[in-house]
């Protein structure tokens, strides 16, 4: 806990200008330890049962797990091992030993859950005229976010998981680092080579 | 590229980085309901290991004593051990020795059957208490001997005195 607040505040330092006033770090602390001691209560009470505290971390973690999924598995199956990945981890939440790692737990159910889909043998199934009109709902993806995607889930397992939560996700460095639990040092770094990969392999595409 | 605007979306926007961005907000996460199973997760009862062990290891001492108990008690309740009484009740095994030393309130021996013991055990305490017993009589009779010889000497020793006594008056 004091090593994510050191962490924050190095990378807040980090970022200040040199010409321009300092940046406040009590808010961006404060805001940090608030949420981990809120989550560290909603864990507890998700041990024990309490739907409603497990729902919130569902609504706070399934943007993560969602990004987590979809480097790793196809896009029209990531909602649904969104909600395989939750259904898990709210069997075992009992296993959750040390609560303020509850990100660090799921994201790495969610990489599970993601390899095993690959693994498994998927039987196709008939679309019924309800299911198409569904997926009718949902427009195509154009050619070019495809080939961006795929050039993203081309690249490393790191830059690719962190590239993926920052441009579809549209989460911060900051984050990230607090949902997966990677330092944020290591979140730019990652941002910062991945975004330099990927333009490489567009540019390659194009050319 | 513009770190800043990739960190944390402050800072003068990034025309790449943005446009990355809108080409890949189809495929972001759409918040729908979790729709949780009914059934509740695990107790914790059995979350630490140390319980689970020890719940584990308290069953197999049970497990073992049971089988204990059962071995001891078993072989008096078959037939063929039940000695020449009734086949169909079985009676506990008693050896005639045993029987007499029963009818001796004052002696110590007289508890020596044990009917939760084995035939075979039995037998070997009965045969080891007979020769304490023995040993006993034959210490006894030994001493008896002993008084009796120590009598029969003391006896000699007198009439010898007596007769040697006699012979010096007669000379005097």
């Amino acid at each position: 806990m004091a090593q994510l607040a050191d962490n924050v505040l190095s990378i807040v330092s980090m970022h200040a200008e040199p010409n321009s006033p300092q940046l406040s770090s009590a808010p961006v602390l404060q805001l940090v330890n608030h949420e981990k001691s809120e989550e560290i209560t909603l864990v507890e009470a998700a041990r024990n049962g309490d739907r409603a505290a497990f729902t919130k971390l569902y609504e706070r973690y399934a943007r993560m797990v969602h990004g987590i999924v979809l480097a790793r598995a196809p896009r029209t199956e990531a909602d649904d091992l969104v909600q395989d990945v939750f259904f898990f981890a709210w069997r075992k939440i009992h296993t959750v030993r040390d609560a303020a790692a509850f990100g660090g737990w799921i994201g790495m159910i969610a990489r599970n859950r993601a390899m095993d889909y690959h693994r498994q043998k998927h039987e196709t199934e008939e679309l019924t005229a309800n299911m198409a009109d569904t997926i009718a709902e949902k427009p195509a993806p154009t050619a070019e976010a495809m080939a961006v995607l795929e050039a993203i889930k081309s690249l490393s397992e790191a830059y690719r998981e962190t590239l993926i939560l920052r441009l579809v996700e549209g989460m911060t460095g900051l984050e990230i680092a607090a949902r997966t639990g990677l330092t944020p040092e290591s979140v730019r770094v990652n941002l910062h080579r991945g975004m330099k990969m990927l333009r490489e392999r567009l540019e390659g595409q194009t050319a | 590229m513009n770190d800043k605007y990739l960190w944390d979306k402050s800072g003068e926007p990034d025309d790449e980085i943005r446009q990355l961005e809108a080409l890949l907000r189809e495929f972001s996460y759409q918040p729908c309901p979790l729709a949780l199973p009914i059934e509740l997760p695990k107790r914790i009862i059995f979350q630490y290991a140390p319980v689970r062990y020890a719940a584990l290891a308290a069953m197999v001492l049970l497990a073992v004593g049971l089988g204990f108990w059962l071995a001891l008690r078993q072989p008096l309740n078959k037939p063929e051990l039940a000695g020449k009484g009734n086949a169909a009740t079985p009676t506990p095994t008693i050896f005639p020795q045993a029987i007499e030393r029963q009818q001796e309130p004052e002696e110590p021996e007289q508890k020596l059957v044990r009917h939760n013991l084995r035939p075979q055990t039995q037998t070997r305490y009965v045969r080891a208490a007979h020769k304490r017993v023995h040993k006993k009589s034959l210490e006894k009779q030994e001493e008896e001997a002993g008084e009796k010889v120590l009598y029969a000497l003391q006896l000699t020793s007198d009439k010898l005195n007596l007769i040697t006594r006699k012979i010096q008056t007669d000379v005097n």
